[in-house]
């Protein structure tokens, strides 16, 4: 551990262990997007070059949410200077999680739930909700394997009432 | 954030399962077989506690587990980003566990959209929240849920499907589920779905107490009714919360609650500025204190105040006498404990200048004397109605009806000393604006000694409608003053009279002045057609209303009689008379003759062979009642249904 005070503000990264013991070394700011870093390294008196454990954290979720915060900290500013930069915003959050599957962005909002990274969060979350919109509950329920707690005559009851939810669901999608 | 919700949920992070797509994954972590030893450093935590096996079975299961790996606060945060209320209710289907967690998201905690992230143009989304918010915020939607019905799982799945449909306004419980009854939770859904609640009535539901109505207290301020029976478990505590957060409440309806006191009341008197109208039943811990301050706090809005059987005394009369300056409809009923006194110091008081209507049933302090007061003290008496007193007597009538100037309306039941010396001692001393009075199973009302001579009596001109029911002994003797005490009469209902007979109604029917209107002699069972035929001829040209209803000896004359001379005749009940298909037909054949409602239920003679006239009668019939016809067969009947179409038919 080092005392020399200038080589620690020196210093502009920091370094996360992970799960499974890689190491990542990140620069500061995008550190900073995580929460949980910006906490346990905001307390006076712990030096920045100190490796942080994150043992919930798995290294395949780690890269994922250091590639996200990168990217998104290049456009945030740009997106607050002009309309072209939002939409360049938005396009990137449309495109960023097309590809995972539903399984990946659960372990992914795991991850960024105990990191504390908001904005990811926030996507994760807002993309999880996008996809269970308008489909039907069966197709829901399978997705997330989550059996029905109800009696029938509670389903039942709970269908009639919300029947007019139903109309126009679209047809459930292949199997991811 | 996992205190948002009173969830026993363990606060496990991570609930275990496998994470990796791949198997093969899982093998590169089994092959660091150097650091899984006793060096392993302890405060690394395995993410992976199951043991792996490599085959298909592992993958289904692994799917599985998916979603309950996400702890309540991510659910949460996934189900507040739903775009709408279509979506919200489907998802409420999915599981029990999905469904509270909707119901206990709050309505303006929905579409917690940042504005980049979204997929639509910043126009798009504005748009729709606007559109959102004002569907949402006009609680016009009613639910009532009864019984079996009502558990916690309906009010949040109501919670979760009217808050995009036009939001809750009016939600009514009656009785809980047995098995799952409602508790606090099912109103803390309620409350969190459904800010724009207005009317919130609970009847019979022993499972909800003082938190249930705190949470409804902390997030439906728009709350302007309030109707709890029969809850046990609410107390004063409940009340004061809806109390204090409540500025709209106008309406409040306690009955029987046990634990209601007066607390609860003072703090309604202290905190709505609004409050119309209070109806408080049986609540024994309410006493003169609660009544006392609410009354005066709410001085100048208090405009409907029912007491039935509380332990009340004078005490709270007077203080209604003296600060109910708004009250214009007082009802008391059964008040054992107040007195003459009461109803003295009550009209002695001067406040009840607004009153118009009031009612005293069963409340022994009803006297002469206080009753008396109470006319003095309140000029603008309309309708007084009196029940179940036995001490008022016929001066005391009298005297009442004197002072009562602006009387309009009197209704007397159950009150047994009256004589019909009282009864034409009313109508001789009545205000000039007497329009209706009535007496019904009065006891006393009996036909007088008439060699004693005629009481003398001066006519009320202003007397529109009498009505005498049930009283047994009222007859001719009293039917013959009628004529000349109310010459203006245009509703009489003599229903259960049955000491009148031809005669006494006949001079009955001549000596009044103005043409009936409306007349009901169900049950008068000595009158017969001569009646009938009477009242054709003279009445005939303004009777629109007539009830021969268990009048065994009317028969087809009668009905003959009423076809010729009664044109503007439109409801007609000769139920369980003497009828035949022979009259059904004359009433058919009346060219003029527009009836609109018809009973000839349990007349037994009325056949088949009345279905063609029945058919000409139904061009203008409403309302057809052929309960009991035992000779009406039911294909007829079902005839009657098709073809009468407009019709209303029981049968």
């Amino acid at each position: 551990m080092s005392t020399e005070e200038d080589t620690v503000q020196e210093k502009k990264t920091i370094s996360l262990k992970t799960s499974d013991d890689e190491v990542f070394e990140l620069e500061e700011n995008v550190a900073m997007e995580f929460g949980t870093v910006k906490a346990f390294f905001g307390d006076d008196g712990v030096p920045r070059d100190m490796m942080m454990p994150i043992p919930n954290v798995h290294s395949k979720e780690l890269t994922r949410i250091i590639d996200f915060c990168t990217k998104h900290l290049d456009l945030k500013p740009k997106a607050e200077l002009d309309e072209a930069g939002k939409k360049e915003l938005r396009k990137f959050y449309k495109e960023y999680m097309k590809e995972d599957t539903t399984e990946r962005i659960m372990e992914l909002i795991l991850a960024a739930d105990y990191l504390n990274v908001n904005d990811f969060l926030d996507l994760l979350n807002q993309t999880v909700a996008d996809r269970i919109s308008n489909k039907s509950v069966e197709y829901v329920r399978k997705l997330f394997g989550i059996e029905s707690d109800y009696t029938p005559e509670e389903e039942e009851a709970l269908r009639e009432q919300y029947a007019w939810a139903f109309e126009g669901v679209d047809e459930d999608p292949a199997e991811d | 954030m996992s205190q948002l919700f009173g969830f026993a949920g363990s606060d496990d992070f991570c609930l275990g399962g496998s994470i990796y797509e791949n198997p093969k994954e899982a093998g590169l972590f089994l092959s660091l077989g150097r650091h899984v030893d006793l060096y392993y450093p302890p405060s690394k935590r395995s993410r992976i506690s199951a043991p792996f096996v490599f085959n298909e079975e592992s993958f289904a299961l692994k799917k599985q587990v998916s979603i309950d790996v996400l702890p309540e606060e991510c659910l949460f945060e996934i189900l507040k980003r739903l775009p709408g209320g279509e979506e919200r209710s489907a998802c409420a289907c999915v599981s029990k566990r999905w469904l509270t967690l909707l119901s206990n998201i709050h309505r303006d905690e929905f579409g917690n959209k940042n504005s980049n992230l979204s997929l639509k143009s910043q126009d798009e989304t504005l748009e729709e929240k606007a559109e959102d918010q004002e569907i949402e915020s006009c609680g016009y939607l009613s639910r009532s849920l009864e019984g079996k019905k009502a558990t916690d799982v309906r009010l949040a799945a109501i919670a979760v499907g009217t808050a995009s449909r036009g939001g809750l306004g009016k939600l009514m419980i009656r009785g809980s589920n047995s098995a799952r009854p409602v508790t606090n939770l099912g109103l803390k859904a309620i409350s969190h779905g459904c800010p724009s609640l207005r009317v919130l009535s609970v009847w019979n539901v022993s499972s909800v107490d003082d938190e249930g109505l705190c949470e409804v207290a902390k997030r439906c301020h728009l709350l302007e009714k309030l109707d709890l029976s029969q809850c046990p478990a609410i107390s004063d505590k409940g009340l004061a919360a809806i109390a204090r957060s409540c500025p709209n409440l106008t309406e409040i309806t306690l009955e029987s609650c046990a634990n209601i006191g007066n607390e609860g009341l003072q703090a309604f008197g202290k905190c709505c500025p609004n409050l119309k109208s209070v109806s408080i039943k049986n609540c024994p811990l309410v006493g003169d204190q609660g009544i006392a301050s609410l009354v005066s706090s709410a001085s100048d809005v208090l405009e409907k105040v029912k007491l039935q059987a509380l332990t009340i005394t004078d005490v709270s009369l007077a203080v209604i006498g003296h600060y109910g300056k708004a009250v214009t409809d007082l009802v008391l009923t059964n008040l054992p404990n107040v007195c003459e006194r009461g109803f003295w110091v009550m009209g002695n008081g001067h406040g009840l200048q607004k009153l118009k209507s009031l009612t005293v049933t069963a409340c022994q302090g009803a006297t002469d004397t206080g009753l008396e007061a109470v006319a003095k003290g309140c000029p603008n008496l309309r309708q007084f109605c009196l029940r179940k007193c036995l001490y008022i007597s016929d001066s005391g009538l009298v005297s009442f009806c004197k002072a009562a100037g602006s009387l309009e309306s009197l209704h007397l039941e159950e009150c047994h000393r009256i004589t019909q010396y009282g009864f034409f001692g009313a109508l001789s001393n009545s205000g000039a604006k007497l329009k209706a009075l009535a007496f019904v199973y009065c006891l006393g009302l009996k036909d007088l000694n008439l060699n004693l001579g005629l009481p003398v009596v001066s006519p009320c001109e202003s007397l529109r409608s009498l009505s005498i029911r049930n009283c047994p002994g009222f007859g001719n003797s009293g039917l013959a003053v009628l004529g000349r005490l109310c010459p203006q009469l245009q509703h009489v209902d003599f229903s259960g009279l049955e000491g009148i007979t031809d005669g006494g109604f006949l001079k009955y029917l001549k000596s009044t002045e103005a043409g009936l209107v409306k007349v009901n002699l169900s049950g008068c069972v000595n009158l017969t057609d001569k009646v009938v035929s009477a009242m054709a001829d003279l009445h005939g040209w303004t009777l629109e209303v007539l009830n021969l209803e268990g009048c065994r000896k009317i028969s087809d004359s009668g009905l003959v009689a009423i076809a010729e001379n009664c044109p503007l005749l439109s409801d007609l009940d000769v139920s369980r008379c003497a009828i035949t298909d022979f009259g059904i037909a004359s009433l058919a054949l009346a060219g003029q003759l527009n009836l609109q409602i018809l009973s000839v239920s349990g007349c037994s003679y009325v056949s088949d062979k009345s279905l063609p006239a029945l058919i000409k009668l139904g061009e203008t019939l409403l309302g057809l009642n052929l309960q009991h016809c035992n000779a009406i067969s039911s294909s007829t009947v079902d005839g009657l249904v098709v073809q009468l179409w407009r019709c209303d038919i029981l049968s």
